[in-house]
């Protein structure tokens, strides 16, 4: 299609522009923002028509040439990105990157963002009580490296270990997309096949020196000990591919991924990869089944739910870390008013860690602006009630949290209560925080109070 | 009249026809309805520049004070990530102590010790799903390095034997993951492995070798077990022919009973009961078997698991509830009994299999009646390695309409 057309005929300057964009993403859909619209051509029309059940038309494109074309209009992104992402697509957005109205040659766009099935961080993508990993994949043949990163969440986790102790983790945290060496596609297809939705990297991603470097600037520290890593090669490796894959497919700051831990190999039980699947522990092939988690979780948070996962996938032979966990349980079974104290708070604490990595991305709307400070009022509440405690592991809770009392006060005293879902419906910030803004307010109001004096002022000339 | 707003020419003046004749001249027409005149007017005009104006500068400004809220909450990440991880830890927390309510779960002791103790014992997930009334039959199960390392289980399909091995590792797992358990009580030394096979059978449709599948399985556990280790073995050997079965399961068992560095704790299931014997020369084999009763023509299964073996294969009890011919039935037991005189001795050597053969071959040339000299011939041509689970139940269908039913 692309080259027909660039060959033989003469473009229009938009088509031109898209073509060049779309280059740098030939394996990705790009929805190309023209007006109020997202469209999609070529190749890319006719996949989109097909997933999203949007219609497929031609557009005239410079002399005598048609290109296939589907859109909708901008405003209904939400409603159909995850739908080309869950259909295992990777999606580049590009944006107009100027005002329309301030240029008279053709308006300057470019992709603002990437989404993949492992970088997401859209609540319509997300399930609540799941984490949505990406996962890098490194191996010198005997050692294997596993990197993990939820975007959505900030957690960025590493594991080194043989091929096997690799596969299981995999197998465990269960990445929505793998990173692996291009170099290497023949050996990770014949060991994974299409079990993970998987994406190759350039072979010079995954090489000590760049990993390591990359880590250190992104953590701003001088080695990698403060993490417990600096000896894993290969976790390093696999870490360092991973952060270059959401920093190069995200434009944003990533400041909410604050820090690496391992997942070590001799902390937790080793749960061979039949046994997991065998003991239908967290999911099953049969989608019917009932599975350990769903008897398991009575949890009330988000954070809840995505933790509890992970410990019955890593349950612990660390006998003083076992009871220190049996004995807030039994705290909890014998003080039942203080549960339901707790449970109450939790119930009303949103989902923190998604919300404040929204804060890092620039993604968070005003509402939800407003939900973390709610959290934030629970999270006083509760490090209040857990305060009085007998229990070691519930006070050790209680002092650890932080209230963040002088942001939660700034928050209340700027944002209106009702904050909207988007900046620009307006009543975002309250009233007496800006003076300026208190004075256009009021001569926006009093300005309609004035055309409706003056619409029954007229009333009365023509009669 | 009415003032009124729109996105084409912003503020306007509706006048109705019947008083269009009083608009002033100085107002200029924009828009003719039906009924109706839109009008604009100089000064309506300043004003709407001044309230869009401040409209627009409402809206920048708003969302610059936002951005610098956001700017703010930033420094907030790890405070408020680190509050994330309590909140959740202390969410897992107290769901442990609602699930050990609800679903009666009590506090294991998990210490350093080489035992496996678990009193009443039931299954998480199975109990949640019993239809009301119906009552989840608990069990006891003991496991030590020293006296009682591998556990034997026989009994019939159906009867729970799976459902057993996974309830003792899910007990297991969930002790260790900090939980209570299902159970009256249980004493656990922690466990640093899990692993699980399951013979194979159950994908006749996958197509491939499920049995060379199976055995690259457990060839990993034999590679890697240790002294904590918990082994599950379900039906191991299922996939290939009996005596083939038999005989790796046996060695198997054997193996892991006399690993010189580790005692892995066993759970082994199967339908062999042949298997049975390998108590009587092995110290820290046991054998159980989960209870069946019979009635009448029915088999109840109590699910209880007893010690001892399992007297005899439920196999031809199930072929008579199914309505084969009481020929055909009364015929499988007597080569029953034939084969287990035969495989009695200890040690199950490749020897007393041929021999077993042997005199199966010699009482069926002594057969008179003509149908079953023909079953004789089916059953003699019938080539058992190459036999899959469907061509064996067309080939019993087949005998079955030899004898006229």
């Amino acid at each position: 299609m692309k080259e027909e057309t660039k060959s033989s005929v003469v473009e229009t300057p938009l088509m031109k522009q898209y073509f060049a964009i779309k280059a740098k993403y030939p394996d990705a859909i790009l929805l190309f923002r023209v007006g109020d619209f997202y469209e999609t051509f070529g190749e890319d029309a006719i996949k989109a028509a097909g997933i999203l059940g949007i219609v497929l038309t031609k557009r005239a494109n410079g002399s005598a040439s048609f290109v296939e074309l589907a859109g909708f209009p901008h405003h209904s992104l939400d409603t159909y990105l995850p739908k080309l992402v869950r259909a295992g697509l990777r999606v580049a957005i590009c944006d107009q990157l100027e005002d329309p109205k301030l240029t008279k040659k053709i308006v300057k766009r470019g992709v603002t963002e990437l989404v993949t099935p492992g970088v997401s961080y859209n609540d319509k993508i997300l399930e609540h009580k799941k984490n949505n990993f990406l996962a890098a994949y490194y191996t010198d043949g005997k050692i294997a490296g596993v990197a993990f990163i939820d975007i959505s969440t900030g957690e960025f986790l590493v594991g080194q270990g043989n091929l096997a102790y690799a596969e299981k983790l995999l197998q465990n945290f269960n990445p929505s997309e793998v990173l692996y060496s291009r170099g290497r596609k023949k050996e990770f297809i014949e060991q994974y096949g299409a079990r993970f939705y998987n994406y190759g990297l350039e072979e010079w991603v995954f090489q000590g020196d760049y990993s390591k470097e990359i880590l250190l600037r992104h953590f701003g520290t001088k080695s990698l000990k403060g993490f417990g890593i600096e000896e894993m090669s290969a976790a390093v490796i696999a870490a360092g591919a991973a952060l270059h894959y959401v920093s190069d497919t995200r434009q944003e700051q990533l400041r909410h991924i604050s820090g690496i831990s391992r997942i070590d190999e001799d902390k937790y039980v080793w749960l061979d990869k039949f046994t997991i699947r065998n003991l239908e522990l967290v999911g099953s092939s049969n989608e019917q089944a009932v599975t350990l988690l769903d008897v398991l979780d009575h949890t009330l948070t988000p954070m809840g739910g995505r933790l509890l996962k992970r410990w019955v996938m890593l349950p612990l032979k660390d006998i003083a870390s076992i009871e220190e966990r049996q004995d807030a349980v039994n705290y909890f079974l014998h003080h039942p008013d203080f549960s339901t104290i707790i449970a109450g708070h939790l119930k009303q604490v949103g989902d923190l860690e998604r919300l404040i990595s929204k804060v890092a991305l620039g993604k968070i709307s005003p509402r939800e602006v407003m939900q973390l400070k709610r959290s934030l009022d629970m999270v006083q509440l509760i490090k209040d009630s857990c305060g009085h405690t007998a229990n070691a592991a519930i006070q050790i809770i209680a002092d650890q949290l932080n209230p963040c009392s002088l942001i939660n006060s700034r928050i209340f005293n700027e944002l209106h209560p009702d904050a909207p879902a988007m900046v620009n419906k307006g009543g975002v910030i309250r009233e007496g925080v800006n003076s300026e803004l208190d004075e256009l307010r009021s001569i926006a109001y009093h300005g309609k109070d004035y055309l409706l004096k003056f619409s029954s002022a007229k009333r009365n000339v023509p009669e | 009249m009415k003032v009124g707003f729109n996105n084409v020419f912003g503020y306007f003046i509706e006048v109705t026809h019947t008083h269009k004749d009083k608009v002033p001249a100085e107002w200029t027409r924009k828009q003719t309805l039906t009924n109706a005149e839109r009008y604009i007017t100089e000064e309506l005009k300043q004003y709407e520049e001044k309230i869009l104006g401040a409209e627009e500068k409402i809206l920048a400004l708003e969302s610059r004070l936002f951005t610098e809220l956001v700017q703010s909450i930033v420094e907030y990440i790890q405070p408020i990530q680190l509050n994330a991880g309590l909140i959740g830890r202390l969410d897992v927390l107290l769901s442990f102590s609602d699930v050990a309510l609800k679903n009666e779960y009590v506090r294991p002791i998990v210490n350093d010790s080489s035992v496996i103790d678990i009193r009443n014992g039931r299954h998480p997930v199975i109990e949640k799903q019993l239809p009301p009334g119906e009552k989840f039959i608990a069990n006891d199960i003991y496991l030590d390095n020293d006296t009682q390392q591998i556990l034997m289980i026989t009994g019939p399909n159906m009867s729970g034997k799976s459902a057993l091995l996974r309830q003792t590792a899910l007990i297991t797992l969930l002790a260790q993951t900090g939980s209570f358990v299902p159970a009256s009580a249980a004493t656990i030394g922690y466990v640093d492995k899990i692993f699980t096979r399951v013979g194979a059978s159950d994908n006749i449709s996958s197509g491939e070798s499920t049995f060379m599948v199976e055995m690259n399985e457990t060839a990993s556990i034999l590679h890697n077990l240790s002294d904590r280790s918990l082994i599950l073995l379900d039906e191991i050997g299922r996939g290939t022919a009996t005596y083939d079965g038999v005989s790796i399961a046996w060695a198997i068992a054997e193996y892991l009973h006399n690993h010189t560095s580790a005692r892995a704790k066993t759970l082994f299931a199967t339908h062999y009961h042949e298997m049975n014997e390998m108590a009587e020369s092995l110290p820290r084999i046991r054998n159980f078997h989960v209870s069946v009763k019979e009635l009448e023509n029915k088999v109840l299964f109590l699910r209880k698991l007893v010690p001892g073996g399992s007297e005899h294969s439920f196999g031809i009890h199930v072929a008579r509830m199914a309505g084969i011919p009481a020929k055909v039935v009364s015929r499988a037991d007597e080569i029953l009994h034939h084969l287990e005189k035969s495989r009695s001795a200890p040690g199950m050597s490749k020897k007393d299999g041929k021999k077993s053969a042997d005199e199966m071959q010699l009482s069926f040339f002594q057969l008179d009646d003509p149908v079953l000299e023909q079953i004789r011939e089916e059953i003699l041509r019938v080539d058992i390695d190459n036999l899959t689970p469907m061509e064996a139940l067309n080939k019993l269908n087949e005998i079955k309409k030899l004898l006229g039913r």
